[in-house]
């Protein structure tokens, strides 16, 4: 059993500071920019994995269910943990959104780039900033240490501790991967090649 | 994170390690049962301090004596984020055990104070910590990630009872009255 990686210790709660802070959008502007990016990176991930499998087991309008059909154990474990520690990501956001009293936004934005990055690098890019986010979010909560910086920083602790757990098993992820993605290709090359075109008349 | 596109369906049992628990359906169910009647139990104390807050707050018409102090939007605030938290831990821990949340729910005894439902969401806490490792076994990544969730909860917690004794000063007291934590200054 590998042992979990352990975050970076939280502030330490010298005060409560319960009165919000007033709104601070400069401060979230920092933070939201990073907690993007984060989100991002990790929603190419899940789109690469979905995308592997082959175009034909994921018809118009049935890809969704047809993924989570035939995804192996392993894929359907990894693809819900990666799932979990987005819903972290949105929770600190959120938490910090609120401490600072500022509008919430929604982030999730497509990833054009960067889609054939291997899950390692993807995974530990978005650690980085996750870590990032927690670090920014207890400066943009003032000089001060509050329990409320120190519980910000917490749940992007959990998310990052997550996603290092999952780096650690993504290189066993990307050969199935790199495997399905190049029988994929070897699939639609035969496709397109002149032998498989439709029988002549007659025939 | 864009998960929509790709949210997995109901669970069914997750862990990259998975070690089964050493339960009997039975048992299992005994052990689910255990775990639920503390999440619940929190909710409901929860629930109970937004209602009392917002009774005595309606923010109807939204100023004067109805409109809610900052201090205490933010302690509604924080309310909230140890509810999402308890959330993300049991929606986690289910998720580990494959099972679903059978949608039971619990009353709070009559009128606790918002300390004594601080003290009770603490003693649940504590109760979930322990009972948490019966339904994920103990040395495994999911059991610390459950637990490292319920640390949130219990952070959350623990900047709430700060003003615990203060917020129940301002919901007893005539809507006129000061409502501030002791030692602020308005």
């Amino acid at each position: 059993m590998t042992p979990e990686p352990t975050p970076a210790p939280p502030p330490s709660p010298a005060s409560s500071s319960l009165p919000p802070l007033p709104a601070n959008e400069a401060a979230y502007a920092d933070v939201r920019e990073v907690i993007k990016a984060a989100d991002t990176t990790l929603a190419g991930a899940l789109f690469r994995i979905a995308a592997s499998y082959p175009p034909a087991l994921r018809p118009q309008g049935k890809r969704r269910a047809r993924v989570w059909d035939v995804c192996t154990p392993e894929e359907l474990t990894f693809l819900r943990l990666l799932g979990d520690a987005g819903q972290m990501i949105d929770n600190a956001h959120q938490y910090v959104a609120g401490r600072l009293d500022v509008t919430y936004q929604e982030l999730a934005e497509p990833d054009p780039t960067a889609t054939r990055e291997t899950l390692s690098a993807r995974l530990g890019r978005a650690i980085a900033l996750v870590k990032e986010a927690g670090y920014l979010a207890v400066e943009a909560m003032g000089a001060a240490p509050s329990n409320e910086a120190a519980q910000a920083h917490a749940r992007f602790a959990v998310a990052w501790t997550d996603l290092a757990f999952l780096q650690e098993r993504a290189d066993t992820l990307e050969v199935t991967l790199v495997g399905r993605e190049t029988a994929n290709a070897a699939a639609l090359a035969a496709l397109d090649s002149p032998s498989a075109e439709a029988p002549a008349d007659g025939h | 994170m864009a998960t929509d596109d790709v949210s997995p369906p109901a669970p069914d049992r997750c862990s990259c390690e998975h070690v089964p628990a050493p339960l009997s359906p039975e048992g299992k169910g005994a052990a689910l049962l255990g775990f639920l009647v503390p999440v619940v139990t929190v909710h409901a104390h929860v629930d109970h301090v937004f209602g009392r807050i917002e009774a005595r707050w309606p923010n109807e018409p939204p100023e004067g004596a109805n409109w809610i102090p900052d201090v205490w939007l933010a302690f509604t605030r924080g309310l909230y984020g140890l509810a999402e938290a308890m959330r993300l831990f049991t929606d986690y821990v289910l998720l580990e055990v494959g099972m679903q949340d059978p949608g039971i729910g619990v009353r709070t005894p009559e009128g606790p104070t918002v300390p004594q439902s601080l003290d009770a969401i603490g003693q649940q806490l504590m109760v979930l910590h322990e009972q948490v490792r019966i339904l994920l076994p103990a040395g495994t990544p999911a059991l610390d990630r459950a637990r490292s969730r319920l640390s949130v909860a219990i952070g959350d917690l623990q900047a709430l009872e700060t003003h615990g004794e203060a917020l129940e000063r301002a919901l007893v007291a005539p809507p006129d009255a000061p409502a501030r934590p002791a030692g602020e200054t308005p």
